[in-house]
């Protein structure tokens, strides 16, 4: 592979890295916010803890599946590249 | 004691967070757009969240004095509004951003994305409030209708500040092209026409320091309006 190719590859790797951390980013901010939860008190108004979790999960699922059609549509891109 | 701990997790976390999509954005975009997407979410957030508190909507200070004397509530802010606030939405404006304009809805058109992005946001949101708002983190004052104890306008301003920060983000930091309802004015004052290959930074930052004020007051509008009828 000659130098100009391989830095335009490297460049495109560095890119696609990027969008995956910020996409990440959303499913950080769930994990974040289920410590709180794991941590801190129910959401109001359910009485218990798993019905806390079981609505939080609930809630974020569409998130979740989003976040990872994303990444997994950029790594088969990738994968056809090479 | 132990609610005083989950506000630190969780401005501590967005910190954390905030800082690995910063990152991420520079690797894609480069240090410039990173930049103008981690302060514009700063100066797009903070007179809305302000307005927020000064009229009593909701308040930040439940934790004030907790941990120590003179304890303000958290750690970090930006007058009367706690920096990981703005964090947060600078996380999920980046995130909903990406995922849709990069990734998932590249083609399409950048109002179609922008209400994707924005519905993406409530969606997170519908977590991250009522979480928050059960540990008080911050407080609900005042009735108006509600989902789990979360006013139905707060939902009403998510989306309008995200649908609108995507558009001013795409339009202005990411590409240079005209806004049509605002084409009338830029083109007196900042002499912008349709799409630009190459603009000044300086004339980039006016014009994002512009769409933002008018969008913001917009938005401002709206979401008024959302909290006197919902």
């Amino acid at each position: 592979m000659n130098k100009p190719k391989q830095v335009e590859r490297e460049t495109s790797e560095n890119k696609n890295t990027g969008t995956k951390i910020v996409i990440s980013g959303a499913l950080a901010s769930i994990v974040l916010w289920l410590i709180v939860l794991a941590v801190g008190n129910p959401i109001k108004p359910f009485s218990s803890s798993a019905e806390s979790f079981g609505y939080a999960f609930a809630i974020s699922a569409p998130i979740i599946i989003l976040s990872i059609l994303a990444i997994t549509k950029m790594n088969r891109a990738k994968k056809k590249l090479t | 004691m132990i609610v005083v701990i989950t506000a630190i997790i969780a401005e501590l976390g967005a910190f954390l967070i905030a800082g690995f999509v910063f990152y991420g954005l520079k690797l894609r975009y480069g240090l410039t757009v990173a930049l103008f997407f981690l302060l514009g979410s700063i100066v797009w957030t903070t007179p809305l969240e302000t307005l927020g508190i000064s009229t009593g909507s909701y308040t930040y200070s439940a934790f004030a004095g907790s941990l120590y004397a003179g304890y303000p509530g958290y750690f970090v802010w930006i007058g009367i509004v706690p920096l990981w606030i703005e964090m947060g939405w600078f996380i999920v404006s980046a995130s909903s951003f990406m995922i849709f304009h990069d990734v998932l809805l590249p083609k399409s058109r950048t109002v179609a994305v922008a209400v994707v992005a924005g519905l993406f946001a409530v969606n997170l949101d519908l977590l991250i409030d009522p979480v928050a708002s059960s540990n008080k983190m911050w407080e609900w004052l005042g009735p108006s209708l509600n989902i789990i104890g979360i006013p139905l306008y707060n939902y009403v301003g998510w989306f309008l500040m995200i649908f609108l920060y995507d558009i001013i983000i795409w339009n202005t930091i990411i590409t240079f092209k005209q806004i049509k309802i605002l084409s009338a004015i830029e083109k007196r004052l900042f002499s912008i026409k349709d799409t630009v290959s190459s603009v000044s930074l300086g004339k980039r930052a006016t014009g994002f320091l512009f769409r933002m004020l008018v969008f913001e007051i917009v938005a401002i509008f709206l979401i008024k309006l959302a909290s006197m009828v919902l």
